[in-house]
């Protein structure tokens, strides 16, 4: 690994959108578009800050600043490399949308919304670039509690009972993750860096302890990651709350935890070690569960935003299980569909809040004909919808492709099952909506027959979507270009496969 | 000798002549009181801040009270432990003495209501005695973490416990006197028992000086009589400390007192017994601390496990804020504890740091409290729904205060606990370390309702429509001040820790 | 044997007897006023136990003489103790009785268990 590069730029990163959160508290109240150019800008700035670093990082080189020292022997330290990096480019993308769009959707105490949604994106910009463990958990408790104003933004009952749910789960698992820490820390070596591929050693701890320490800290960000035990606040909090947060829920704010999960299994563990302690089969039992069970439950659901959230529980176990599978390709998959994910399940949560918003219906079962006064909406979602359930020429084909391979590769072909079963599950519950939507008569006659394409929604809710929806196509076309998942992924496997 | 070694005794001089002085002006000038009570209170602050470079370059400051040569003298007796609660006391009453002008003595809004706290006939002629006593305390709690003599600090420690019962009951109302004779039923026979176990200490060791005392310790002949004493001297400062089973003043006069007492008392007064428990363990017994004493000091690390746990449990069932904040204290004494009862150097540091993180977000929220109770008179933990529409700087000051109880990373309630925990996982004690992390998650509990009923709950039917607004800036200005020291305190907490690791040591080196 | 222990220190003894009247009436009796008689007692124990230390039989008053040994000296120090302690121990009892009788003012009675019902 190359050496770390000083340099401003992640900690400017992390503090463009705080600066705009700045902006937004002191700016009076009557300046409604000027805070929400400010708010846009904010999360512009960061990406473009993000982006800056992108040939640099393509080079191989690792930025990185130690920020200051908050108890001995552990500093606040930030550094981005390869996987820090892509980690950030996605999330600033997709903050970038999820801003514009919020301009457009967020009606009701939008300064409270702008505030808390530049906060998590300076925490969870935090969070991708940490160096070390502790750093991470910092920034990872910080954005828990700020994204819990932004479940409970619409308060509604429902609302406030689902971001209560949200932190009934999160704190504990806080505090699960800081105890693993703590054993990591006292007793497992001191090294908290995650900068190496592997810090943790046989000699230095039993393998009890080494497996507590996974089992604690995979408990601790499985709740974030919507492993099956821990996923009950997932659908509650997707419905609750407005669209933009859901989309970051589910884009973003969810991967968090899998991040987590990554990071530990390949910095703190090490493939190694992780195959030696054979942790690697509660993971894919775990991720294989939740994936199925996952698709499962959305079957059942009539609530469009809950049946998508059920999808989330799902979709983000492969990532976990391209990382337990432990073959190149498999690690590759799973790293590609984390920002695959995001593209698609961040358009389906936008055009979900534009029928929302439009139409003020809820369930799939009322949008007969949706498809119709809202055609550019759909097809953004009728897009996405296929991209998951992995249909060629898009992402979600090649986080399949690249995961059954990696299964093949890793001598694990029982797995391309699972896969199959949760392709199969996931066009049984998107394509009835697209169904529905395009050749269901609306029970009223009144709705027209004829698609409307004008005066659909307002552009700042609609471009997001559309920009999402090109991507998922452009992205799964042409998979190679750099600053795309592929080349970022590529260059991990690389350095954990040499 | 320099100038600067005369610097403690005037910080502790200094507010008790002023105290004096404030009575006697106030035939005159009633409105002076404060002003002078803060003028006194800002110089010991500086004196005190002064100071922390020389005690730290010579290790301690010694000074011969009327020149007179210790061990018969009495000696002033700083090390660095004393001298950074000294500038933790003398800022903390600083703070809360410009809070307390506009709380005794509120500005009637133009619209709303605003609550009298003396009743509006009483306030101008209690205010002087209010600060008299105020002042009177300061300087005994400076006296007390500065003196070297145990004599000298049973002096110091009853002038203190006499203010405070006395402050507690200033409003002159049942609750608040109840509080008070409650506390003093506890309270003054603690102090009888510091005063018999000093008796019996002197009684074998025939000296009052600490040094004195700790080097004939060492070669005393009467051991069983020393173990006896040393029990005496702790269960008497774990009243005034409120240990788990001895607590239950704490919360009648936490909250029944007036909300800046309230803060003094959670944030420094319980803390002093606490300090006097790691100053008698460390300074006096340090000879017989690792053999004859270990047992006893370990079974105050599960005491004050217990005390984490029951503290947190009786919080969360509270429905009115000042005593959810008092149990609070409870828990929190707990965990100070359980640094000292550890007996390892890191957990030491960590029970030091909290003792600081637990001064500043605790009198935070007390002030918090305070100004919701002035503005709104509202009490109980349901009315403050929709709190922050109303008062949303105060609500803020409350969250990161509360951020800092609950020890979430970069506050300095977190640094303290990852210390706690450090020293109880080091030393082998696992359940320890995981009942301080389990104390976290309650502690979430009951802060996080609050913060959320003020934040993100609309008010019941016509609650807070006739409270004017946000508190005046003098109460505000000490909230926020407090909020954000125990923000940096965590931030900052490198440039702190090896000075009080340095403390530890030479605290656990007398051995 | 016992009894010439105890005759040898009987100064702690009649200490603790005192200290133990004074506890038990200040746990046992609910009125305000006799808790307070119990707590000095308390106190008064302490005080006799501690000029008690530095009783000297056939001691001297200690004022330096030249020729005199200082070992025949009575130790001043305890009571000096002593006397700072009745200061503070008398200070304390006011404020308590004071406290006392505004606590009747209010609630018309000396039992602090009767007035637990009455609030404010």
């Amino acid at each position: 690994m190359n050496a770390e590069i000083g340099c401003m730029r992640p900690l400017m990163a992390i503090l463009l959108p705080g600066v705009s959160l700045l902006a937004i508290l002191l700016l009076p109240g009557k300046h409604q578009t000027l805070k929400r150019a400010v708010h846009i800008a904010g999360s512009l700035g960061a990406f473009g800050v993000v982006l800056s670093m992108l040939p640099g990082i393509l080079d191989g080189n690792v930025y990185g600043m130690e920020l200051i020292p908050i108890v001995e022997l552990i500093s606040i330290h930030l550094t981005v490399d390869a996987l820090g990096f892509y980690f950030g480019l996605v999330l600033t993308f997709l903050w970038v949308l999820a801003t514009v769009y919020s301009s457009g959707y967020i009606k009701h105490k939008d300064e409270r919304f702008y505030g808390f949604m530049a906060l998590c994106n300076s925490f969870l910009l935090g969070c991708a670039f940490s160096q070390n463990i502790f750093t991470y958990f910092v920034f990872y408790e910080l954005m828990t509690l700020a994204s819990f104003p932004l479940i409970i933004h619409e308060e509604t009952d429902a609302a406030r009972r689902a971001g209560i749910k949200y932190l009934k789960y999160a704190i504990p698992a806080g505090a699960v993750i800081l105890f693993a820490i703590l054993l990591h820390f006292f007793r497992g070596g001191g090294d908290l860096s995650l900068v190496s591929m592997g810090t943790l050693s046989l000699d230095a701890a039993s393998r009890t302890l080494l497996t507590v320490v996974f089992l604690a800290y995979f408990g601790g960000f499985g709740v974030k990651a919507a492993i099956v035990p821990l996923e009950g606040w997932v659908p509650d909090a997707h419905p609750a709350a407005p669209a933009p947060a859901s989309a970051l829920l589910s884009g973003v704010i969810l991967k968090a935890g899998a991040f987590g999960i990554i990071r530990v299994v390949v910095n703190v563990f090490g493939l190694d070690l992780f195959k030696e302690l054979n942790l690697w089969i509660p993971m894919i039992v775990l991720a294989s569960i939740t994936i199925i069970l996952g698709s499962v439950r959305a079957l059942a659901q009539d609530n469009l935003k809950r049946r998508l959230a059920y999808s989330s529980v799902g979709q983000v176990s492969y990532i976990l299980l391209g990382i337990a599978l432990m073959s190149p390709l498999g690690v590759l998959g799973g790293i590609m569909h984390l920002a695959h994910h995001a593209l698609m399940k961040g358009c389906l949560f936008f055009c979900s809040g534009i029928i929302l918003k439009k139409t003020g219906k809820k369930n799939v079962s009322e949008m007969a004909g949706v498809g119709y006064s809202l055609p550019i909406t759909m097809i953004c979602f009728s897009i996405c919808a296929l991209a998951m359930m992995g249909t060629p020429l898009t992402v979600g084909f090649i986080s399949k492709w690249l995961l059954g391979s990696g299964a093949v590769q890793a001598d694990k072909p029982a797995l391309i099952i699972v896969l199959l079963i949760s392709a199969l599950l996931s066009a049984f519950y998107y394509l009835p909506i697209i169904y529905t939507a395009f050749f269901r008569r609306p029970q009223e006659d009144s709705e027209s027959q004829t698609f409307q394409f004008k005066g659909e929604t307002s552009p700042a809710m609609l471009w997001p979507a559309v920009v999402l929806a090109v991507l998922v196509i452009v992205v799964g076309v042409w998979v190679t270009v750099p600053a795309f998942p592929h080349s970022l992924a590529s260059m991990v496997v690389r350095v954990l496969f040499t | 000798m320099e100038a600067y070694q005369h610097f403690a005794i005037y910080a502790i001089v200094t507010p008790l002549f002023v105290a004096v002085l404030i009575p006697i002006i106030a035939l005159w000038k009633k409105n002076w009181a404060m002003p002078l009570a803060g003028l006194a209170l800002s110089l010991s602050f500086v004196l005190s801040v002064l100071l922390v470079p020389k005690v730290r370059a010579a290790g301690y400051l010694s000074y011969h009270l009327g020149s007179w040569e210790p061990p018969f003298g009495i000696e002033i007796r700083i090390d660095f432990l004393g001298v950074l609660m000294m500038v933790l006391i003398s800022s903390i009453c600083l703070i809360v003495a410009i809070y307390s002008l506009r709380y005794l003595a509120p500005v009637r809004p133009k619209e709303g209501k605003t609550f009298f706290f003396f009743g509006e006939e009483m306030e101008a002629g209690k205010r002087p005695i209010y600060y008299s006593l105020y002042l009177v305390l300061a300087a005994s709690m400076l006296g007390f973490v500065a003196t070297g003599d145990i004599f000298n600090m049973f002096v110091f420690f009853e002038l203190m416990a006499i203010c405070s019962y006395a402050l507690v009951a200033i409003p002159g109302t049942g609750l608040p006197i109840r509080a008070a004779i409650k506390y003093m039923l506890m309270a003054v026979p603690a102090a009888i028992v510091v005063l018999l176990g000093i008796g019996l200490l002197y009684s074998v060791t025939g000296s009052l000086n600490m040094l004195d005392i700790a080097g004939r310790i060492a070669d005393s002949a009467y051991g069983q009589v020393i173990v006896v004493s040393y029990v005496i001297l702790i269960v008497g400062f774990a009243v005034k400390a409120a240990v788990f089973p001895l607590h239950v003043w704490l919360p009648d006069a936490h909250s029944k007192a007036p909300s800046p007492i309230s803060a003094l008392l959670s944030g420094l007064i319980v803390k002093m017994g606490i300090f006097g428990m790691i100053r008698v363990t460390y300074s006096v017994y340090g000879a017989y601390f690792a053999s004859d004493l270990a047992w006893i000091v370990n079974a105050l690390s599960w005491v004050a496990a217990a005390a984490i746990i029951y503290g947190a449990i009786m919080a969360i069932r509270q429905s009115d804020l000042k005593i959810m904040i008092a149990y609070s204290t409870v828990m929190n004494i707990g965990y100070i504890m359980l640094g000292f009862g550890l007996a390892d150097v890191t957990a030491l540091v960590g029970g030091a740091y909290h003792i600081v993180g637990h001064a500043l977000a605790k009198a935070c929220f007390f002030l918090c409290a305070g100004s919701i109770i002035s503005r709104s008179g509202y009490l109980k933990i349901d009315d403050l729904k929709g709190a922050a529409r109303k008062m949303p700087l105060t609500c803020a000051a409350f969250a990161l205060a509360s951020l800092s109880i609950v020890g979430i990373p970069p506050t300095a309630g977190f640094v303290g606990k990852w210390y706690l925990v450090w020293g109880s996982f080091s030393t082998g004690n696992f359940l320890l370390g995981a009942v301080v992390i389990a104390g976290s998650i309650m502690a979430a509990v009951y802060c996080f309702r609050v913060v959320y009923y003020m934040f993100f709950l609309p008010p019941a039917d016509g609650a807070w429509q006739q409270v004017a607004g946000e508190a005046p800036a003098s109460m505000l200005a000490p909230t926020w001040l407090l909020a954000a020291g125990a923000l940096a305190l965590g931030i900052f907490s490198s440039w702190i820790v090896p000075f009080l690791r340095e403390a530890a040591e030479s605290l656990m080196l007398l051995n | 044997m016992v009894w010439n222990t105890l005759a040898d220190n009987i100064n702690y003894a009649v200490a603790m007897v005192l200290f133990c009247i004074g506890f038990y009436t200040l746990i046992i009796r609910s009125n305000l006023i006799k808790k307070i008689i119990g707590l000095m007692v308390m106190q008064v124990s302490v005080f006799f136990f501690l000029v008690s230390v530095g009783y000297l039989d056939a001691g001297r008053a200690p004022i330096v003489v030249p020729g005199e040994p200082p070992s025949a000296m009575v130790n001043p120090l305890p009571q000096a103790m002593i006397l700072t302690a009745i200061v503070i121990a008398v200070s304390t009892t006011a404020l308590f009785l004071s406290l006392a009788l505004r606590f009747y003012r209010h609630y018309g009675t000396l039992d602090m268990d009767k007035a637990k019902e009455d609030q404010r």
